[in-house]
């Protein structure tokens, strides 16, 4: 897999005014290839969100792209560029939110909802042959019925329902890439493992890759080829998602992989990392997680260690004591 | 749905019920109107004999009464003043104050929601900044100095429009209407705007506030991750989510025109319900202001229950929810 | 007292009042438009209070009048030598002077009904709230019944029974804001009687009488401020209106809505300042409340969250 479906390079975002303005992402750099899912990890504030935004070119003002580029397929697009983006979004390069009870707009019916989607980038469809299309992308993702759901509001459907819809108009135009941004933390546990499965053999027969956002590692265990984790606006740990599962090297990812409950690892107790990551604007010198890690050194708190290259060259990790051991205490 | 409807006349039902007694009891309490009617000069006697035949020497529950039961005939007594059924001059001044308050509402509305919307859309930038500053000034003004204001500039320094009255009108269907004729919209142009202004701000801060509050909406940033151009953005997925709740408002609020329309009928002489109850309650003539104060009752019944229903109608989430 | 000393413990602890005052000022003043509403605000209160000392000529002495100096226009010397910026009204009365005193009655209507109406307001909101159930209901009734009719159409009526007079429209004023503040303060002390501290003060055995008035009360004062601003505003806009109309106060007290209602027979012989100048006045004071309340909602009501 050489064709890299989403490449985004040194992005970095900013908030506020010019000259006092806070970062919120820093240089992150991230590829997925075609039909690969790249897990985004971190917690809420650590900027995984603001990046699926930024490459979507959705950032609303205070914030906004400072530097940094992506490529699609292959060819660079620049998502500060409205016009060009508003072409792309939707066609090449899809996005899918949290909740599907306030994706879909309360007051217009689900057929007008998916053929948009069509239409507005090719508007020589015509409404019969829009309405075929939807009709097909929804018993792609699964939707008995399909007639019944188009002609439906999103009231009368499940949260269930209603993200497969939602799953479905991103998937309309075949993209080269979907962000998905924790599109499944607010389903119930039985309907987001139907789902999780339904996007990956999706994304396998399609060809489409995926970002997926979460800070949930169960979710990521079942579901990546790769892991990034983003802490505090930097990425702090990248490589093949088993490997990072089974082997964390930076100490920020040990203690996600400890806080979550996993059948499958050895680790007995959960425990929660200590203290909170820094707000952004409040960030000092040294590694950003220094504070709250017990591995720091004094050489942690001086200098920012940079992403480089660990284990067999296929990972990288932002640490100058990785756990080296796998952290098996 | 019948059931709802059903419901909601009962509820009008009880208001008129209440809103009767309060008025009647209420214009009771005004004055004496013998005094004003009956000449000075006049015996003992005659005043006796007018007493009498105005009812007004019985106790207050039976005028009570018989208010209740003429009422019921669409009898609402006789002007002292005018000696003509009291609601056949309601009735002759009603078009007048629909035409003023219905323009007025369209001003409102066709001015307001561009307006607020625009405010909403970008609410940091400087055309934003001064369409609030303007609905707070609208709030602000006083509808009868804003009136007096328009005559100022329009007909004492300008003269571009007449200063009161209604001009010439056509009938249709045997209303009379000024805004189908030159003359007659010249005259209508003041007052509408004048009674407009104060629901101008209004429509403007509501649409600029759920313009706001809809576009942080996730499925805002949905449809724009479609790819839907910005302008289809904000015409269909944020106007027609909030276009129904302004809606509503504006609706509810045509009943406060209709009140209000007292203020603007008086500084424009506009020949309306509004300048006839004042003139009413100037002379006293009870049975006048008791017409008018039930009309005007039911009327916001009536418009609160067409407000209601059609807000069930047209919203799909409580449409098929009632179903 | 065992309760309260580690109050007043943690309050040494914390900046001093007039410290949280400033602050507070500050983080007031952050809005441009709100800080030229209360410096407009403080401008026409000065004014108001001092009247007696600002205006040069007592409008309510029909001796010092001179019916020669009727109708001046602006800028213009009346015969006793005095210097006229603003006019004078049709019976010679010094417009400025006019005006100064209008602004002192207006404002003092305007405050004295908002103030009693938020007081009686407050007193039913609170307790329909505290009672529930059937008092609750039938409070919540009336008020509703009274909200549906604009506020204009209510007074209106009592004034056209009650007559003029100044503590009339008071009157008129409160009998329609007072159902405002009850509609807002209940479903604030609602949202405040389920929160644990009151169940806890309960729990201690405090009568309900200290429950409404030393807990319920005080946590929403500010709201009732927020809708004291508005209601002032409009009890100063609704007083004008009625007096205007004729049905407001008597002509020898003479608020901003009569001046204009004065000049308005007038306006179509082009003397036009008679009623305009005090109707700058009356906007430049409901502005002024109206920009301080908006800016008291954005800070004090969570909900705006600005």
């Amino acid at each position: 897999m050489s064709d890299v479906a989403l490449a985004i390079r040194d992005l970095t975002v900013e908030a506020g005014p010019k000259g006092r303005s806070v970062t919120l992402v820093d240089g992150v750099s991230l590829s997925v290839p075609s039909g690969k899912i790249l897990a985004l990890v971190g917690e809420s504030g650590s900027g995984k969100s603001m990046t699926a935004l930024a490459a979507m070119g959705l950032l609303e003002p205070p914030v906004r792209i400072a530097s940094g580029g992506a490529s699609l397929a292959g060819k660079a697009v620049d998502p500060t560029d409205r016009r060009q983006m508003r072409g792309i979004r939707g066609r090449d390069m899809a996005m899918i939110f949290q909740d599907p009870m306030m994706t879909l707009n309360p007051v217009m019916r689900v057929d007008e909802q998916v053929c948009e989607a069509v239409t507005v980038h090719d508007p020589s469809v015509s409404k019969a042959e829009a309405l075929r299309r939807a009709r097909e992308a929804l018993v792609t993702v699964g939707i008995p019925a399909p007639e019944e759901r188009l002609n439906a509001y999103p009231h009368q459907l499940s949260g269930g329902m209603r993200q497969r819809i939602v799953i479905a108009i991103a998937l309309i135009n075949r993209p080269a890439v979907v962000l998905a941004a924790e599109p499944t933390t607010a389903l119930d546990v039985t309907t987001q493992g139907q789902i999780l499965h339904e996007v990956k053999r999706l994304c396998r027969d399609t060809g489409t890759a995926m970002v997926w956002i979460t800070h949930d590692l169960a979710v990521v265990a079942s579901l990546a080829d790769t892991i990034a984790v983003m802490y505090a606006g930097r990425i702090v740990e990248q490589g093949p998602a088993d490997d990072i599962l089974a082997r964390p090297l930076h100490p920020y990812t040990r203690g996600l992989l400890d806080s979550v409950p996993m059948i499958d690892t050895r680790s007995e107790r959960l425990r929660s990392i200590p203290g909170m990551p820094p707000v952004a604007g409040s960030i000092t010198a040294g590694c950003r997680f220094a504070p709250r890690c017990e591995r720091a050194v004094e050489a942690c708190r001086t200098a920012e260690p940079a992403l480089a290259p660990a284990g067999n060259g296929a990972r990288l990790v932002r640490c100058i004591r990785p756990l080296d051991d796998g952290g098996a205490a | 749905m019948t059931l709802f409807i059903l419901r909601r006349l009962l509820q009008g039902a009880q208001l008129m019920i209440v809103m009767s007694i309060i008025v009647f009891i209420g214009v009771y309490l005004i004055g004496n109107p013998v005094d004003i009617l009956i000449h000075p000069a006049a015996t003992q006697q005659q005043k006796a004999e007018i007493i009498a035949r105005l009812g007004l020497d019985r106790p207050l529950w039976e005028q009570y009464g018989q208010f209740v039961m003429g009422a019921l005939r669409g009898d609402l007594g006789t002007s002292y003043v005018y000696r003509v059924p009291a609601f056949g001059l309601i009735l002759k001044a009603l078009p007048a104050t629909m035409e003023l308050a219905l323009s007025a509402m369209v001003i409102a509305i066709v001015v307001g929601i561009p307006l607020g919307l625009w405010a909403g859309y970008r609410p940091h930038s400087i055309p934003a900044q001064a369409i609030t500053a303007f609905s707070i000034l609208g709030f602000s003004l006083p509808t009868f100095w804003v009136g007096l204001m328009l005559i100022v500039l329009f007909s004492v320094d300008l003269g571009l429009a007449p200063s009161g009255g209604r001009g010439a009108t056509v009938e249709v269907f045997g209303i009379p209407l000024s805004i189908l004729t030159l003359d007659g919209l010249r005259h209508l142009m003041l007052p509408a705007i004048s009674l407009a202004l104060f629901k101008i701000g209004l429509v403007i801060r509501l649409t600029r506030a759920s313009m706001q509050e809809t576009l942080r909406q996730d499925f805002v940033r949905f449809a724009r991750a479609k790819g839907v151009p910005e302008h289809r953005v904000v015409v269909s997925h944020v106007f027609r989510n909030i276009l129904l709740p302004i809606v509503t408002v504006v609706g509810m609020e045509f009943g406060s025109l209709i009140a209000f329309a007292v203020v603007t009928e008086t500084v424009f002489s506009w020949p309306g319900m509004g300048k006839l109850i004042i003139d009413s309650i100037s002379v006293l003539d009870r049975p006048v202001i008791v017409a008018y104060l039930m009309f005007t009752a039911f009327l916001f019944v009536l418009i609160n229950l067409l407000v209601d229903v059609a807000y069930s109608v047209l919203d799909p989430r409580v449409r098929l929810a009632g179903r | 007292m065992a309760l309260v000393a580690p109050a007043s413990a943690a309050a040494a602890r914390r900046p001093s009042r007039l410290e949280r005052a400033r602050r507070w000022a500050v983080a007031f003043c952050r809005s441009p438009q709100a800080a030229l509403g209360a410096l407009l605000l403080l401008a026409v209160a000065i004014v108001a209070i001092f009247a007696p000392w600002l205006a040069p000529q007592d409008p309510y002495d029909l001796a010092s009048l001179d019916l020669m100096d009727s109708r001046l226009r602006p800028g213009e010397v009346g015969s006793g030598g005095m210097y006229h910026w603003l006019g004078t009204d049709d019976q010679g009365r010094d417009l400025w002077s006019a005006i100064v005193h209008g602004l002192r009655i207006s404002l003092g209507i305007g405050l004295g009904a908002g103030l009693i109406a938020a007081l009686i307001g407050t007193t039913v909101g609170v307790l329909s709230a505290y009672w529930g159930g059937a008092a609750d209901t039938v409070i919540m009734r009336v008020v509703d019944f009274q909200l549906s009719f604009p506020a204009i159409l209510i007074a209106l009526v009592l004034l056209a029974a009650l007559g003029p007079g100044i503590e009339k429209v008071i009157f008129a004023l409160v009998a329609v804001q007072w159902a405002y503040f009850a509609r807002t303060v209940r479903s604030t002390a609602l949202v405040e009687r389920e929160k644990d501290y009151i169940s806890a003060v309960r729990s201690l055995g405090i009568g309900s009488r200290r429950i409404v008035f030393g807990h319920l009360v005080p946590n929403c004062l500010p709201t009732v401020l927020v809708v004291a601003a508005v209601q002032v505003a409009n009890a100063i806009a609704l007083e004008a209106t009625l007096s205007f109309l004729g049905l407001g106060l008597p002509v020898t007290q003479p608020s901003l809505g009569l001046l204009i209602a004065n000049g308005f027979q007038h306006i179509l012989a082009g003397r036009t300042w008679i009623s305009a100048y005090p109707g700058v006045a009356l906007v430049l004071l409901i502005v002024a409340i109206n920009l301080v309340g908006d800016r008291l909602r954005d800070m004090l009501d969570p909900r705006s969250g600005t």
